[in-house]
């Protein structure tokens, strides 16, 4: 074939179907190796570059030279014990929300899903303040309150995705309304038991609804990190079975995914990713919707690639959103769910008039 | 079935949804390098037959087999290996590239994180090639017209070198020149790689003209399977199709040309 008269994209090599020698590894139309060095590299250095943003600013001025040096000085404290944890902690939570948001979006086949849109963050919130409530009244330890928040969690997800499929489909527009719905639902509940419990010891119902970093422990830090980590490899495992997945569930099944078996890791593994990072930080809105829309427009839709970089993106973008939230008004500080919903909120609704111009079904 | 052992064949197969059994006993069979065509009125039970023998829904009674072993007893990623199907799939979620979609056909062949490789990719090039689909090989799926992007998923079927192609409509969204375009490449896939094909089809000249066998389908049972002027006979298609039908020879081709005649 030739392929004179049609608009060339590739390098003439390419088009007589020979190895291009001369091409680098970012034009192809298709993930390298090369591209995935590049792109996690890039986004590490990132991460790496607002992190320090993040320690070296703040609600309050510190001098860097004796916060390093003088291990008695208010400075020392300010940096490892307020700044280090919380920047930290965002980075955690950061990548576990965006990372589960991209898995979501293949699972539905719609890039409006993530764990707010679809009630699951809220399931997970209201599973941890009950844990909370019980735990204050029974004394029960403090693993309760993650475990509660993965019950909970992947009870939402089930529920969401089962009521959302219409004769044995996924119907993507009804799939959202039922979260949609759910976080209502959810959020209701807690309030409700917040008005006949009254949470001594526990955060403000503000914490849970509109989601906040504020004071974590290195603890919870290194228990959040693990269970991120672990469900984060378990998503990577399946990364290509879910590019599959979003042709729909019978070409992935003719292509060999054992599509049950996909399906069931996502929802476990994002379930517990999710308990986790709401069991210490509330419900984070929007990161794993913004964050995968644009690694997808900047890497493309390759889960292999996608699900790292969201993952690097998702902690660059919560830390410092973090930072945002701890310097607009300081000394005063906004919890940074405000911040993520303030970006969010326009963010669904341009993502949902492009969707419907390009008919996908939304 | 031109003498030799089928590789994919369906024997006894009853076969719905719900319960609701579509497809009545049903037997037929594929030989290496053969074109089947599978015809019949809508609701007549063509795409359930194509997604039985893929292994999509199991035969509530019968088998299906796969070089003489029962389909049930493969794993996914080993029927993958053999069987390609092309459903009715239309589009996809997110702007893959058009190179991205084709190479997903090698999935089967790749551990859970490898990267595909330069033999992948070469492949992927060839079957892109195939359908004159190289100049669009770095556009995003969504933005391709219907049957470009019909023609993308054929070609995700080469990629997946299967002994078997199961193509729904193959030709739906086409235009003629693309139609014998593709007829033409699967030949030369069934004659280099002895790779069998079952296709459904509404276009009846189209499977009179490019298929070796047809099987025309009623209300879930097979009405008639075999060369193509012993099986699209005047009587059979009045019979499965209820209406006036004109069988004669396209004076070009002299392949059988099958008109409605009502009036």
């Amino acid at each position: 074939m030739t392929s004179q008269s049609a608009p060339i994209r590739l390098p003439p090599p390419d088009a007589t179907g020979q190895r291009p020698a001369s091409a680098t590894p970012a034009a192809q139309p298709y993930l390298t190796r090369g591209r995935m060095i590049t792109v996690l590299g890039a986004l590490t250095a990132v991460l790496a570059a607002i992190s320090v943003l993040s320690l070296l600013f703040g609600s309050v001025k510190i001098d860097m030279l004796r916060a390093l040096t003088t291990p008695a000085s208010p400075d020392h404290a300010i940096l490892f014990v307020a700044r280090m944890p919380r920047v930290l902690m965002g980075a955690v939570v950061g990548a576990i929300l965006a990372a589960v948001g991209a898995a979501l979006q293949a699972l539905v086949r719609n890039p409006l899903a993530e764990g707010g849109t679809l009630g699951i963050s809220s399931g997970a919130a209201f599973g941890a303040v009950v844990a909370l409530v019980l735990s204050y009244r029974l004394g029960l330890g403090p693993g309760a309150v993650p475990v509660a928040g993965f019950v909970a969690a992947l009870v939402s997800t089930l529920a969401v995705y089962r009521l959302g499929q219409m004769h044995g489909r996924v119907e993507p527009f009804s799939l959202l309304l039922v979260g949609v719905i759910f976080n209502t639902l959810w959020s209701a509940l807690i309030l409700l038991i917040n008005s006949v419990a009254t949470l001594y010891q526990t955060r403000s119902i503000l914490f849970w609804l509109i989601g906040s970093l504020e004071a974590p422990t290195y603890r919870e830090v290194i228990a959040v990190g693990a269970l991120g980590l672990a469900g984060f490899t378990w998503l990577m495992w399946h990364a290509r079975d879910m590019n599959l997945l979003s042709l729909g569930d019978e070409p992935a099944h003719d292509l060999g995914v054992e599509v049950d078996a996909v399906r069931r890791a996502i929802f476990i593994a994002t379930s517990l990713m999710i308990g986790a990072a709401v069991s210490v930080s509330g419900m984070i809105g929007f990161v794993g919707l913004i964050v995968p829309h644009i690694v997808r427009l900047a890497f493309g839709a390759d889960h292999r690639l996608l699900l790292p970089a969201s993952f690097l993106g998702g902690a660059a973008f919560l830390v410092a959103a973090d930072l945002l939230a701890r310097i607009v008004i300081a000394p005063a500080e906004l919890p940074v769910g405000v911040i993520t919903a303030l970006c969010g909120g326009p963010f669904f609704i341009y993502l949902l008039r492009r969707a419907g111009h390009q008919g996908i079904a939304v | 079935m031109s003498g030799k052992q089928p590789v994919l064949a369906a024997r006894g197969v009853v076969a719905g949804y719900h319960r609701r059994a579509v497809l009545n006993d049903v037997s037929i069979g594929v030989a290496p390098g053969e074109l089947l065509a599978v015809v019949g009125p809508n609701g007549a039970g063509k795409s359930t037959l194509l997604k039985v023998l893929g292994g999509a829904i199991n035969p509530y009674s019968g088998v299906v087999e796969l070089e003489g072993r029962r389909l049930s007893d493969f794993d996914r990623r080993t029927v993958a290996r053999r069987v390609a199907s092309l459903g009715q799939e239309s589009n996809c979620a997110f702007a893959f590239t058009v190179m991205e979609m084709v190479l997903m056909g090698r999935a089967p062949y790749l551990g859970a994180l490898r990267l595909e490789g330069e033999g992948d990719v070469k492949i992927a090039r060839e079957a892109l090639e195939h359908f004159d689909l190289l100049p669009l090989a770095a556009r995003a799926i969504n933005e391709l017209s219907g049957g470009e992007r019909r023609r993308v998923f054929l070609a995700r079927v080469l990629a997946q070198q299967p002994k078997v192609a199961l193509l729904d409509e193959p030709t739906a969204f086409l235009d003629l020149k693309h139609v014998a375009d593709i007829f033409a490449r699967l030949a030369q896939m069934r004659h280099e790689r002895e790779m069998a094909v079952i296709a459904t089809l509404h276009d009846l000249n189209a499977a009179a003209q490019y298929a070796d066998r047809i099987a025309l389908l009623k209300e879930g049972k097979v009405v008639g399977c075999g060369r193509p002027e012993e099986v699209l006979t005047r009587e059979n298609l009045r019979l499965v199709y209820e209406t006036e039908i004109y069988v004669g020879r396209n004076p070009a081709s002299g392949a059988l040309a099958i008109l409605s005649a009502a009036h």
